[in-house]
């Protein structure tokens, strides 16, 4: 019996922090580019692309490093397809986060059948392996699964500090004014534009990053249509409920991370209810999630505006 | 980039005329853009397009298809021209789509041997119940509880799918069948056919009566004239006494429930049983298709009609690319190259450059 | 000889649809107060907008101590030294006041070794004001961020400072230490641009004095020009306006036929802390009762309540008899409310058609719809083009959309829309806020007339003059109580301590 818990709380926590690694990655985020003011619904397609590029270059040179600079760069990219159409042309921020969207969508499929085709065994890479921390990893029954994680998790962690400084800097003040009253900010001489051009961009990169975490440490084995599954609009939804405030939003992806990791744990041993239930929950948590959460908003002010002259 | 040296400025005196050949250059452009990328990867640009061309109004095949996802798609999308106009961004369609079929499905193996007279009238009742109620989820949210509807919109449409699954594999799986899908459902439960050798059915007169029939309320009646001034500038629908929580639960339903029916229709008019995918796969499901439809044809019911036989003119002439060795992600990279170009010239119609 | 400081030539700037500048110079002097007058739609604040970096000018130039300079941005002209501070929007409400120094220090200034709340205490201090530095914005008052929106631009050594129309957000009492610390910094050789439409203040405290009327540059001289000659150059393009009505005399309460009574209100802000408490009021048919107080003391939730945008915590408000507490807005626009709000955005919507807004809040009881819904167009047609006419509106067909419309031309319209309305109770709030000398007269001349035809008017406005000039009572509103209801031609100076301290005097 004792074994048998030992094992569900190692597995339970271990797994916690890797669930909500992709989702603290484009949380972040999200959290960065919606204080500025944007947000971006394209989270999705980014990572279904930032996904697939670091899968395929770790595919083909076995080199992660390189799959990851993939990733960055693809995120970099649609950021600047989603940062100019948003800011310097003011356009609708939905309609765009939705092209996007849907461009990731497109353009995966699309390149997943021209490089791998129609083969019956989906395509794997041996990926990231975790990396322990000498000392702390050999605490007993918490140590191995509380720092024994790949890079990217240490970096997720690290980002949730990271954005919670960034907000007391200067730019993090100019970042939060962008998002408040971009007219007051830039009457103040910062130059709104180019702190929304960067805050869209460096969420985009770390979106990217989710998707290739998800692929390339997570899963491992690339498939086109089930690997994301709504991870992006969850985290658009957790920084919502995290009210714009990056511990508060941090704290929501380990929720839902606990959720999904709780979610395969039952799957695992064998609770009888059909899989589709279990798929169903963390979708219809995060709803009631932001049901109460909702109540007092405290959105950015010109959260989905564009700044006009 | 606030380059210095550019000053972006509104227009003055835009003519109507070109606000509203956006939609046209948008689609131009992304073919263009689209072919320009077919030529690049040696794709036979003449032997692509004749197959679009074919598949879209070929014959008499290609062109009923066309037609049915064209009701399909206007269906939706007149839905959600309401619903957008009322800043009420449904992109639960294809969740309450899929909801709609289940209800109507659900009708038709329950009573399979009542007169069609009286089923297939339920059918589209539950139908249209079951994707109206599906979408009040996200629109009393929103109305009471300031919760976000895009957001929850998506989540309810992957919880949708996961629960057509449950049931297609358990509850409702024809024991006969290769894949999970339900019994075929009784004649009485299937929509008459209009055409002899196609499968055109008669939702798809429907289908274009209700967009004018959604045109007219939206300018001609209170509830469109509430909706429309609640999107414009919520303030001002307080001031004026509008119900803004009524509204939005109005429009809620209206959108639901039409999003509902096209699922009814697609069950009882095309494919006669409830399958995984029947809402298009959720790489190219008609609910995010038609709000490619409806952008197009800026939220206004009349427009969505040709707006809905043009894209599904190019959806029919894509699937029979794809039979021809060309991938399917390509309607999405369509839809998706679609919206930013009409962006882009949103903008360019709107604004012009300046240099200092 | 005084030096050149500021030297602007032939500025000329157009926005869509208006002709905003046009060949306008002007010059500052190093340690003078220069006043910028002219009427609403001058053109004052753009000029201005255009010295501190905000726009760039279509035509002209503009020389900083002798050399021409070009500015992209407000951070070029904060680096010149020039600071604005507008009437809206300039500081961010959700973040500290200390915050709010950080960003317009500029990103590259290391302060993280200073101490800046400090700071900025020790800088307020030498200028005889105290600040919490941890203060949220939204927590001070307008005239306490006007205060820091000053120091803010001190604080970055400007040495050119503009003011637009500082003193509105102003009691008489707090405008003449205003004044002093204007004296004070021109001691110290700032330049000041003091943009205002009050002739009387500018005669006291500026130098020299530039009027604009319509875009253009109609005068320049010293501040000992005469009122009169001033008032002229404003007015230069008007046509004369009409006869002020003489007051009515007031009733005494039990003659009154009393439309609205209001007892012993109370309600919230948006942040839970009360907004307004132990409020009390009749008015009654033919009588304008005017609300005075600065801005930020409750008028904005009080006018809220009543119109029904705003839940009440506490007491009753009864119209025409009818219990109208928290009830919902369609059943006071039925009772014959009527609402001209303060600003345009919440009772108009600029993409719909004239037509379409002609009838807001008004589908069931102008009776334009069937009962099945239907709107009823033609009617709605030929109502709209019966206020065009009556209210002089210019608009090309009461089918356009009203952003094609004036600002002038939009606000006519809304207030003609409710004066039109069979109405009980109408609530006016700013009405002629923005408009200028002509339009201001039309709307206030309808005022009376609809007054005078037995509807009763709750007046509210920023403008001290209006509220005294139309109302036959006046309110004064002080810290979310109503101190008392005075005669109209009760002296400024009370108004000012009531306005300001609570008290008729000036304890």
């Amino acid at each position: 019996m004792i074994y048998l818990a030992y094992e569900a709380v190692t597995y339970l926590v271990s797994a916690t922090i890797v669930f909500a690694t992709p989702l603290l990655l484009s949380a972040m985020g999200e959290v960065i580019s919606e204080r500025a003011g944007i947000i971006n619904l394209g989270l999705e397609g980014i990572m279904l692309l930032g996904s697939f590029v670091s899968f395929t270059v770790v595919y083909f040179t076995g080199n992660l490093i390189l799959g990851l600079v993939g990733g960055i760069i693809i995120g970099a990219l649609l950021g600047m397809i989603v940062a100019p159409l948003t800011i310097t042309m003011m356009q609708d921020q939905i309609l765009a986060g939705l092209g996007i969207f849907f461009a990731g969508i497109g353009i995966t499929f699309f390149l997943y059948r021209a490089i791998f085709g129609f083969a019956s065994v989906q395509p794997q890479v041996t990926g990231m392996t975790e990396i322990r921390i000498p000392v702390l990893a050999d605490i007993p029954v918490i140590g191995d699964s509380l720092f024994s994680h790949t890079a990217l998790t240490y970096l997720a962690i690290i980002l949730i500090a990271g954005v919670f400084y960034l907000f007391k800097t200067p730019l993090g003040l100019r970042i939060i004014a962008a998002g408040e009253n971009p007219y007051a900010a830039y009457v103040m001489g910062s130059n709104v534009n180019l702190v929304r051009y960067l805050s869209v961009i460096t969420g985009s990169i770390l979106a990217s990053l989710s998707g290739g975490f998800i692929a390339i440490a997570l899963v491992k084995i690339y498939s086109p249509t089930r690997m994301i599954s709504g991870i992006g609009f969850i985290a658009i939804g957790l920084v919502y409920f995290g009210k714009w405030r990056p511990l508060r939003t941090a704290l929501g992806c380990f929720f839902f991370g606990a959720m999904q990791a709780v979610d395969y744990y039952l799957q695992a041993i064998k609770v009888p209810l059909p899989p589709q239930f279990f798929n169903m929950l963390p979708y219809i948590f995060i709803i009631v999630v932001l049901a109460v959460a909702s109540r007092h908003a405290e959105a950015p002010e010109f959260l989905g505006k564009p700044f006009k002259k | 980039m606030q380059l210095n040296r550019f000053e972006i400025q509104a227009r003055v005196g835009v003519s109507p005329f070109v606000r509203g050949i956006t939609p046209i250059l948008a689609l131009a452009s992304s073919l263009a853009i689209t072919t320009l990328i077919m030529v690049y990867l040696n794709v036979d640009v003449r032997a692509a397009y004749g197959l679009l061309i074919y598949g879209a109004v070929g014959n008499m095949t290609s062109f009923s298809e066309t037609m049915l996802k064209a009701s399909t798609l206007l269906a939706i999308a007149v839905g959600l021209s309401v619903a957008f106009r009322a800043n009420f961004y449904n992109i639960g369609a294809d969740g309450q789509f899929i909801m709609g079929g289940i209800g109507a499905t659900w009708m038709a193996l329950t009573f399979p041997y009542v007169s069609p007279v009286l089923l297939i009238p339920s059918m589209v009742v539950v139908g249209v119940a079951f994707g109206g109620l599906y979408a009040l989820v996200p629109g009393i949210l929103k109305a009471y509880f300031n919760v976000n509807e895009i957001i929850v919109t998506i989540l309810t449409n992957y919880v949708a799918t996961y629960f057509l699954e449950y049931l297609l594999y358990y509850s409702w799986r024809s024991p006969g069948a290769q894949f999970p899908q339900t019994d075929i459902i009784s004649k009485n439960a299937q929509l008459p056919n209009l055409l002899l050798g196609t499968r055109l059915h008669a939702g798809v007169i429907l289908s274009f009566l209700l967009a004018l029939v959604f045109y007219f309320l939206l300018w001609r009646t209170r509830s469109g004239y509430n909706i429309r001034v609640v999107g414009y500038n919520v303030r001002a629908a307080r001031y004026s006494g509008i119900s803004i929580a009524k509204t939005v639960i109005l429009t809620s339903l209206l959108t639901g429930g039409m999003s509902g029916l096209a699922g009814m229709m697609e069950v009882s008019g095309i494919q006669h049983f409830l399958l995984i995918g029947f809402s298009g796969s959720s790489l190219a499901g008609y609910g995010y298709l038609a709000i490619v439809v409806a952008l197009l044809a800026k939220m206004n019911p009349l427009y969505c009609i040709p707006a809905a036989l043009g894209f599904a003119g190019l959806l029919n002439g894509a699937q029979f690319m794809e039979q021809g060795g060309i991938s399917i992600g390509i309607i999405n990279f369509l839809e998706a190259l679609t919206i930013l170009t009409l962006l882009v010239f949103q903008f360019l119609v709107d604004y012009r450059v300046v240099v200092r | 000889m005084p030096h050149l400081k500021v030297e602007m030539q032939h500025i000329a700037k157009s926005f869509p649809q208006v002709q905003a500048l046009a060949g306008v110079d002007f010059s500052l002097y190093e340690g003078e107060i220069h006043a910028l007058l002219g009427e609403n739609g001058a053109g004052k604040t753009t000029l201005m907008n255009i010295l501190s970096g905000y726009f760039a000018p279509d035509e002209g130039q503009i020389a900083i101590d002798g050399s021409n300079i070009r500015f992209h941005s407000p951070r070029d002209a904060a680096r010149r030294g020039i600071s604005m501070v507008h009437q809206h929007f300039s500081l961010v409400r959700n973040l500290r006041v200390y915050e709010n120094f950080l960003l317009s220090l500029g990103i590259r200034e290391d302060y993280a070794h200073r101490n800046i709340k400090e700071e900025i205490m020790e800088f307020a201090r030498k200028f005889g004001v105290s600040i919490i530095p941890e203060a949220y914005i939204w927590q001070l008052s307008a005239a306490e961020q006007q205060q820091i929106e000053i120091l803010k631009a001190l604080f970055q050594h400007a040495s050119i400072l503009i003011l637009d129309e500082p003193t509105s957000v102003l009691t008489p009492q707090q405008v003449d230490p205003f004044f002093q610390t204007l004296l004070r910094l021109k001691k110290e050789d700032v330049s000041i641009v003091f943009i205002s439409h009050k002739i009387d203040e500018v005669k006291r405290i500026s130098d020299n004095v530039t009027v604009l009327s319509r875009g253009k540059k109609v005068w320049e001289g010293t501040a000992s020009e005469s009122k009169e000659k001033l008032v002229s150059y404003m007015f230069a393009d008007y046509s004369p306006v009409s006869e002020r009505k003489t007051l009515k005399p007031i009733l005494p309460k039990t003659q009154r036929n009393n439309i609205l009574q209001v007892t012993q209100l109370g309600a919230l802000r948006d942040n839970g802390l009360p907004a307004f408490e132990e409020v009390s009021f009749d008015i009654g048919a033919g009588e304008i009762l005017g609300i005075a107080g600065v801005a930020g003391n409750g008028q904005k939730e009080l006018v809220e309540s009543l119109t029904g945008l705003r839940k009440v915590a506490k007491g009753k408000i009864t119209l025409q008899g009818l219990d109208i507490t928290n009830v919902p807005v369609r059943t006071r626009l039925e009772k014959g409310l009527a609402f001209i709000p303060e600003d345009l955005a919440t009772g108009v919507i600029l993409d719909m058609r004239l037509y379409e807004n002609s009838v807001m809040g008004y589908l069931e009881i102008g009776k334009f719809i069937t009962r099945m819904g239907q709107l009823q167009v033609d009617r709605i047609l030929s109502f709209a083009k019966d206020l065009v006419e009556q209210f002089n509106i210019k608009a090309s067909s009461v089918r356009t959309e009203v952003k094609t419309l004036s600002g002038g031309n939009i606000q006519k319209m809304v207030v003609g829309r409710e004066l039109k309305k069979d109405i009980s109770l109408l609530i006016a709030v700013n009405p002629t806020h923005g408009l200028d000398a002509a339009a201001t007269e039309r709307i206030r001349s309808r005022l009376q007339d609809v007054s005078e035809s037995g509807c009763a008017i709750l007046l509210v406005s920023e403008d001290l003059d209006e509220i005294r000039e139309l109302s036959t009572r006046i309110g004064v509103i002080h810290k979310g109580k109503i101190v008392d209801v005075v005669a109209s031609d009760t002296p400024v100076e009370t108004l000012g301590y009531m306005m300001t301290l609570g008290s008729k005097t000036g304890r």
